[in-house]
């Protein structure tokens, strides 16, 4: 490959990307109104796979980005089995729990290094092959999105016992999105291990759980290009203003989720923000909700 | 009662804490047959559909359909099996337009999974959005399929869930006071939808308080009251009788009698 950006600026896209496909695996459960905070123990899950097998085993390295992600979705089915009949603030205190277990065994567990963690992992895949995935993962979004199945998903997040009602087994919905965004966070978590070279159980703390739900938060539901666009904002501020890691940074996330919380609730892909954005700005779509509402008095 | 039983309720009893909601509760619907169920407020009605369609778990008795015992089946199951319903307190999906809340609604009818070519998709997207607005043209809301749902009236709401209710293509209807805060106009046509619909071959169970309608549709009504049925015959008959005009406008005429 040519050299089209420096090894410093590679190094910032493949963390913006590594983080996108994070945020993405949030937003896809928030699609069917899923508040999970298990995402921290399925990277952790991922990034310590890669980092053992890489260092540890002689597989080559695409075993080291299958193997963790496999492994993260069989925990998150067997999870997801038992607490997904919670809902709620009920829900992401049970998930909280998962991570936080997965971020303290691995703290405590020689073999992975204990607090120390795994150092020396080596390269993964190019900040190229990180677009591709992206743009896969988007496109498949998108294909959802528009199908029976993106429907379904929506219907359960407004009314999940009205879903039902439809025929729509809400049930194994969620079991199947669980499983498949606990894969793609422990990909996620894999391909960041091979980019820092350095994995650690602090690593997977809270701070990485502000991050990714701010800006899944913020980029809101009904389409993935809202958290896709509050990702790569934020991370592009950041990283040219040097705020990364500092506290500052926290308290940009709360003034910018309160902000937010107060503008559009719902985040940015919120459909309903943009017809208002569109009536305010007295565009055609204010004409079309006034010729509905006359219809509707008939 | 017409020859096919469709859904057959016998001996249901249903209980919430000490409270007995339903007790021995009876009643059958045919093919094709448009049973009307009426009662005063906290009778059982609603209790009744839930049970039928799976989101509550009767403590005793036996509920059929066709051949089948559902009781302990869930609702997306139940759906599918071909029971439709539509909310006393109307739900639909807040935010979203009226044609995709009745494709929620034609969601089991799709056959193609995720995996199959865009070009068959997009043919299957297209055939099941052309079912769905001729449900809409059915309840005369074609022209405002692009609407978002928030933003219409009452009874047009009422209308956008009997459609996606009937994109289930169900085999057994349960309507749960479908002409509520509707005018005589628009309940007239909310008749007129349901009687085509079971001259197709569908049962419908219809909870109303409008006795009128209850007397156009339908052919047979149960009465129930205090989550038991107190008589179930055909309308005319039911409606004559004095115990149902005392269950449900109160007992005026002995109360006349007591001033005079």
């Amino acid at each position: 490959m040519f050299e089209l950006l420096s090894p410093y600026h590679q190094f910032q896209l493949s963390s913006l990307l590594i983080t996108l496909l994070m945020v993405l695996s949030v937003s896809m459960l928030f699609e069917a109104g899923i508040f999970s905070l298990a995402v921290g123990g399925v990277v952790a899950i991922g990034g310590y796979g890669a980092g053992l097998l890489s260092t540890r085993s002689e597989m080559p390295l695409m075993v080291g980005l299958v193997a963790p992600p496999v492994l993260a979705a069989l925990v998150s089915l067997l999870l997801g089995m038992a607490i997904l009949r919670l809902r709620g603030i009920y829900l992401a205190l049970g998930t909280f729990a998962f991570a936080q277990l997965v971020v303290i065994v691995i703290a405590n567990w020689s073999f992975a290094g204990a607090v120390d963690g795994i150092v020396g992992i080596g390269p993964g895949l190019s900040v190229w092959s990180l677009l591709g995935v992206v743009v896969v993962i988007c496109t498949l979004m998108e294909l959802v999105r528009r199908s029976r199945f993106g429907r379904a998903t929506r219907a359960i997040r407004l009314d999940e016992r009205t879903a039902a009602g439809v025929g729509v087994d809400a049930r194994r919905y969620r079991l199947v999105l669980f499983t498949i965004a606990g894969a793609l966070a422990a990909f996620a978590g894999a391909c960041d291990a091979h980019l820092v070279g350095v994995v650690s159980s602090d690593q997977y703390g809270f701070s990485l759980l502000v991050t990714v739900f701010a800006f899944a938060l913020i980029g809101g539901t009904g389409h993935w290009l809202g958290p896709v666009a509050a990702t790569i904002c934020f991370t592009l501020f950041r990283q040219s203003f040097g705020y990364s890691g500092s506290g500052w940074e926290q308290v940009g996330y709360g003034a910018a989720l309160v902000v937010i919380m107060l503008v559009a609730p719902n985040g940015l892909s919120d459909p309903s923000l943009w017809r208002r954005l569109r009536s305010a700005a007295g565009g055609p779509g204010r004409r079309r909700v006034a010729a509905s509402s006359v219809g509707g008095t008939r | 009662m017409s020859d096919e039983t469709l859904l057959r309720i016998e001996d249901v009893s249903v209980s919430f804490g000490g409270v007995a909601a339903l007790q021995a509760m009876n009643l059958q619907v045919g093919r094709g047959e448009i049973v009307g169920l009426v009662g005063p407020n906290g009778a059982g009605k609603t209790t009744l559909i839930n049970v039928i369609t799976g989101y509550y778990r009767p403590d005793a008795g036996t509920v059929r359909l066709g051949e089948d015992e559902i009781v302990g089946r869930s609702p997306d199951e139940l759906a599918r099996l071909g029971v439709a319903r539509t909310f006393q307190s109307l739900r639909l999906f807040e935010g979203t337009s009226v044609l995709d809340n009745v494709l929620v609604g034609r969601h089991t009818a799709f056959r193609g999974s995720l995996l199959q070519l865009w070009g068959t998709r997009r043919w299957e997207e297209r055939s099941q959005r052309a079912v769905a607005m001729e449900l809409l043209d059915l309840v005369d809301l074609a022209d405002l399929a692009g609407a978002d749902v928030s933003n219409l009236s009452y009874g047009t709401r009422r209308r956008v869930e009997l459609a996606r209710a009937l994109a289930l293509e169900p085999r057994l209807l349960l309507l749960d006071e479908p002409t509520a805060g509707m005018s005589g106009a628009e309940s007239a046509e909310i008749s007129d939808v349901v009687t085509t619909i079971s001259a197709s071959g569908v049962g419908v169970l219809l909870i109303d308080h409008n006795l009128k309608l209850i007397a156009d549709a339908c052919e047979t009504t149960c009465v129930m009251v205090s989550g038991q049925p107190l008589v179930t015959g055909p309308t005319s008959i039911v409606f004559a009788r004095d115990d149902v005009r005392a269950a449900y406008v109160g007992n005026r005429r002995k109360r006349d009698s007591d001033v005079s």
